[in-house]
Formats: structure tokens, C-alpha cells, sequence
């Protein structure tokens, strides 16, 4: 039977370079996201995932963040995750922050400080 | 100083409570981390109005979502009341069930009361140093 292990152990280290290309897309909100918002969130999410496989938000505008938006956040996150891709969040202030650990959705959407 | 409105519950008319509540928490010189917990916790308790209070009973006419608040020394208490028939688990929930823990966490109180004839009552205190 082959000893795979020494096989393993023996053989010469390989190097295989591959370009991976992520298309990110930048999605700049502004405003309060609750309730009222979550349609139009949810619409701008879903254009921008077919456009890039890293969605990146800018926050810097976004004064108010509620658990309904987060839902949308969330889902978003989710669909990016399962082909490969991801959410991200830029420029969060500090009241947003705290909902965003609150709630321990900083596992699953990344938060870039 | 209290606060009292009373408005269709509508999704269009939670950022307004908050607006409103923000107001008033100006007029009392709350700011800051204090100010943005109780108006995330107002908005959670609006919203879970909105999206769950009048299912039960779709033929209710008075859809209203009533918000009181008053500051008493170093306390701040904040109802959120609907006319509906109680909060049902919903499977087909749009949120991700969040609002009550979220408002739990926020808050140095909180309390859930039926209202005779029907209707549900939320009510949060807040710890405060007004101005």
C-alpha cells in the first residue's frame, strides 16, 4: 500500500499561482436605516450583490441603525458569504458601533474601523 | 416635562416618534450615549408595534401607536402603547427577533403590560443626569 504520509513528506514544495478577481462595490449610505428605510436598503443591497461579490458600505453618513436594517444587513451578508464573497462596513460611528456589537452581527458582517 | 403623542401605526411614522423623542430629550438636556439608547429602545418598541400588534386583529380601527415619556429627577420613563390584542409569535417574523433583547440591553427597566380592554403597554426606564 503506498505510504501517502512519505509521499507527502518527500515531495517538493509546489507554488500554483491563481489571479482571483474581486470586483468590490462601494455602496455609500446616508440617513437613518429602520423600518421605514428597510425596502430601499434592501433594494440597494441586492443591486449592488449583483455587481460585486464584496459589497463594501461607507457609513460615514448613516446617523441611526435599528435591528430591522440589521436584519437586511444580515441577509446580505449572507448571500455574499455563501458565494464567496462578503459585507463590509467602513467608516462606523460610534453609536451604530454599539448596536453592531450588541448584537454580535460584527461576526458576520465585517466592520473595518 | 412630559411628552404625548399618539399616531397611525404606520413604518412611515416610527422615525417620527424618534424624531419627536429626540426632541424631547433635547428640551431635558439628555445627549450623548443616554440619548441614542433611548431612542434605539423607542424605535425597537414602535416597530414591534408596527409589525406585530394589529395582525391579530386586522379589522381593528384605532391602529394607533401612543408614546409617553416623562423624567422624574434622574429617571427617564418611556411608554410605548398599541391598541391591539397582544403580541403573537410570528413565523413569518420580518426582523430577526431582536427588538426585545435589544431593548432589554438598553435599558435599566423594562416591563410588558396588558391594557384593559386590549392593548400592550411598554414600559422602559432610563438612567439620566437631565440638565
Amino acid at each position: 500500500m503506498h505510504d501517502r504520509g512519505d509521499a507527502d513528506t518527500n515531495r517538493d514544495p509546489q507554488f500554483v499561482r491563481r489571479r482571483v478577481d474581486e470586483v468590490v462595490l462601494l455602496l455609500q449610505v446616508d440617513g437613518e436605516l429602520d423600518i421605514k428605510s428597510t425596502d430601499s436598503l434592501r433594494s440597494a443591497l441586492d443591486a449592488a450583490e449583483r455587481e460585486g461579490n464584496i459589497v463594501r458600505i461607507d457609513a460615514a453618513g448613516v446617523s441611526f441603525v435599528d435591528s430591522t436594517a440589521l436584519g437586511v444587513l444580515l441577509a446580505s451578508a449572507q448571500r455574499l458569504s455563501a458565494r464567496g464573497g462578503r459585507l463590509e462596513l467602513i467608516n462606523v460611528s460610534p453609536p451604530v458601533r454599539r448596536i453592531l456589537d450588541m448584537t454580535l452581527i460584527a461576526r458576520t458582517v465585517h466592520v473595518i474601523s | 416635562m412630559e411628552l404625548q403623542l399618539s399616531v397611525p401605526a404606520t413604518a412611515d411614522n416610527v422615525p417620527l416618534l424618534r424624531h419627536a423623542m429626540a426632541g424631547f430629550l433635547e428640551g431635558q438636556s439628555v445627549t450623548g450615549e443616554t440619548a441614542a439608547d433611548v431612542l434605539l429602545a423607542v424605535t425597537e418598541a414602535c416597530t414591534n408595534v408596527v409589525q406585530h400588534a394589529y395582525r391579530s386583529d386586522p379589522a381593528a380601527v384605532d391602529r394607533h401607536i401612543e408614546l409617553a415619556a416623562e423624567c422624574m429627577d434622574s429617571i427617564l420613563e418611556v411608554a410605548v402603547r398599541d391598541l391591539g390584542r397582544g403580541f403573537a409569535p410570528r413565523v413569518d417574523s420580518p426582523g430577526l427577533g431582536l427588538g426585545l433583547p435589544v431593548i432589554a440591553a438598553l435599558t435599566q427597566t423594562v416591563e410588558i403590560r396588558p391594557l384593559t380592554p386590549h392593548g400592550t403597554e411598554v414600559v422602559m426606564t432610563f438612567a439620566i443626569e437631565p440638565g
